[in-house]
């Protein structure tokens, strides 16, 4: 049976790649600072996956927030995933792992591209406010090259745009817009509150995948695709932030106003994966979740989990002001 | 007395601008594996920082080679390349240095750039040849922009030069930059009483070369005048063709042969030059060596290892 380790395997991420990985038959194993590992200090990981002896190392781990949060602490950012990066990779080579896979998220794409083809990957300087979030993941991938000529190192590196679904970070500071927008309404339903505002203009244009089909699509393309350019997963469709807003209001049955605080930044104001090369690699295969489906069911988590959230949030920022 | 430490102050660069600075009244203690300090691991460098107290850290180290080395090397390369930037800068910021000196290579340019200016620094990618060695100089100045947004007080420059020649370069012909190289072949020729020289290409490609004294003391300028993080380009902005050094030298050698260009050979981008504009408006300052006499110096420099070399044997 193939063995998989996934790296960040605690995350919203990690969590469903590693179901899906067991969907498909694989033995998992998952590696995160939960489970006692900190990825950032070589000897502790490389000492686990010899133990482990996995076929494939799947690196979801990540330090990572919103653009608020890249904002508020850009050095530990950078170097937390720099350095992340950098110990997986050359732990997955010294402990002889056939296949490293590494997830990238869309915005190393340059911030003023519209339509994200894998070519244009470098053809351009990131947004500043994602900058010190991708550069490290752009780094890793020329680390995985290098590997490939010297030591014959195989890995794939995939490319996901922004991801929504069940066990998102809906910590204020550090979840993605599509978290916070729901955490905001559903709470202001909740209090009874009838304004909410929305950081930005609402008119940033942004890709959404559904966390189990980016799982999906992931574990897919492990098994499928061996070539060391990076593949883009997505949907190739966007949504304004307003138009979102709107999708989740309805899914909350919130009958409120927004209100856009403009002094806020967008962030890049349009990103859109180009899906063409997705489609010839991985079989015609694609995202099948619908938007309105995946908030629907993402809210329904939240609901459910809203009072243990909050309480891990508080403790959270807590421990982040010692 | 200020005191500066200079990472990679035993190069070929690194030497030139320890001397430029001393010249300015600075103490200059160069660090490198040499000495002891092992950049790399964590928290060494930052301990050595801490011990001489420093006002400025200059990073000239660099893992790398002539194209044959980096071509079987990129891994060890990009790792100690990523490495030694990441802890120098982690170092900077502990010890509390005030100013970090980022100094890169043109070919941190994308790979397809004909004329280098700073704003296109990111349109495109780096030349596979040079990728393990120059995106790490890219991630420093990513890193020291991060430390900037924190807000953590120490200032960063990132001055990028173009190929330099003069005295003290490499010597062994692998490593030694194309135009001391060519000052070799030449002088071979000569003392073998060949008349014929071999060229790759057809002569015709320009490339900007910068004298290296006159590269240290831009660095020194910087260092004293230009505030910003976004990065600086130094050099002549003025390109010269290979068959126009080939010419120069052979003049200056008062060699009588010929010269075959071998134009079967690739000739690479057909000119490559920087935009200094920034640079003279932020410097108020260009290169004073001109090319001609920069080279006579390096091959007064040349001919003198080669004798001394002769003599020891």
């Amino acid at each position: 049976m193939t063995r998989v380790v996934v790296l960040g395997g605690s995350g919203f991420l990690g969590t469903t790649v590693a179901s899906a990985f067991k969907r498909r038959g694989f033995q998992v194993d998952v590696c995160s600072r939960r489970t006692g590992i900190d990825a950032r200090q070589e000897q502790p990981l490389l000492a686990y996956l010899r133990r482990t002896n996995p076929d494939i190392l799947v690196h979801c781990a990540a330090h990572v927030g919103g653009i608020a949060y890249n904002a508020k602490c850009p050095v530990a950012v950078y170097e937390d995933n720099l350095l992340i990066g950098f110990t997986a990779l050359r732990a997955a080579r010294h402990a002889n792992i056939k296949k490293f896979v590494n997830i990238i998220p869309n915005c190393t794409y340059p911030g003023k591209m519209d339509l994200y083809t894998e070519l244009g990957w470098w053809d351009g300087p990131m947004h500043p406010t994602v900058l010190t979030y991708g550069m490290p993941r752009k780094a890793l991938w020329v680390h995985a090259w290098a590997s490939q000529q010297e030591s014959g190192q195989q890995s794939i590196h995939l490319v996901l745009p922004n991801l929504y679904g069940p066990g998102d970070h809906f910590d204020i500071i550090r979840s993605h817009a599509l978290g916070a927008l729901i955490r905001k309404i559903v709470d202001a339903k909740q209090a009874g509150i009838d304004e909410v505002e929305i950081w930005g203009t609402g008119n940033a244009i942004r890709e959404w995948m559904y966390v189990e089909d980016a799982a999906d699509g992931i574990a897919l393309a492990t098994e499928c695709y061996n070539d060391i350019e990076i593949l883009n997963l997505g949907c190739g469709r966007g949504c304004t932030i307003r138009d979102l807003a709107e999708m989740v209001r309805e899914g909350a049955d919130w009958q409120g106003r927004f209100v856009f605080n403009t002094d806020k930044p967008d962030g890049a104001p349009r990103k859109i994966i180009d899906t063409r090369k997705m489609a010839a690699t991985l079989g015609g295969w694609s995202p099948r979740t619908d938007l309105r489906a995946g908030i629907a069911r993402t809210i329904d988590w939240y609901v459910k989990h809203r009072e243990a959230i909050v309480d891990e949030a508080t403790m959270t920022s807590t421990a982040a002001a010692r | 007395m200020e005191k500066i430490v200079i990472l990679g102050g035993n190069g070929f660069l690194g030497t030139h601008v320890s001397r430029a600075f001393t010249g300015r009244g600075y103490e200059v203690h160069v660090c490198s594996r040499s000495n002891g300090v092992d950049a790399r691991k964590d928290g060494a460098l930052a301990a050595f920082l801490e011990k001489v107290n420093p006002a400025i850290l200059i990073n000239c180290a660099q893992h790398g080679g002539g194209i044959s080395y980096n071509a079987e090397h990129p891994l060890d390369i990009y790792e100690d390349n990523l490495m030694i930037g990441f802890q120098a800068i982690r170092a900077v910021a502990q010890a509390g240095v005030k100013l970090f000196v980022n100094i890169m290579g043109n070919t941190t340019y994308p790979g397809v750039a004909n004329i280098y200016r700073e704003s296109e620094w990111w349109n495109g990618p780096l030349h596979p040849s040079v990728m393990a060695t120059e995106l790490p100089r890219k991630a420093q100045w990513v890193h020291s922009w991060a430390y900037r947004q924190q807000g953590c007080g120490f200032r960063s420059i990132h001055l990028v030069l173009p190929n330099m020649f003069g005295p003290g370069d490499h010597l062994d012909p692998s490593q030694s930059h194309a135009l001391t190289a060519l000052i070799r072949k030449i002088w071979e020729a000569k003392r073998s009483g060949s008349k014929r020289v071999e060229i790759w290409g057809s002569g015709k490609p320009i490339r900007e070369w910068l004298y290296v004294e006159d590269a240290a003391e831009g660095i020194v300028r910087a260092a004293g005048e230009f505030e910003g993080i976004e990065i600086l380009n130094l050099g002549s902005g003025q390109g010269c063709s290979v068959r126009e050094l080939a010419e120069t030298i052979r003049e200056l050698l008062d060699w009588p042969g010929e010269f075959f260009y071998d134009t079967a050979r690739p000739d690479g981008a057909l000119c490559k030059i920087f935009d200094v504009s920034k640079m003279k408006a932020a410097l108020d300052w260009t290169p004073p060596t001109e090319l001609r006499d920069g080279i006579r110096k390096t091959i007064d420099w040349f001919v003198g290892t080669q004798h001394a070399t002769a003599a020891a044997h």
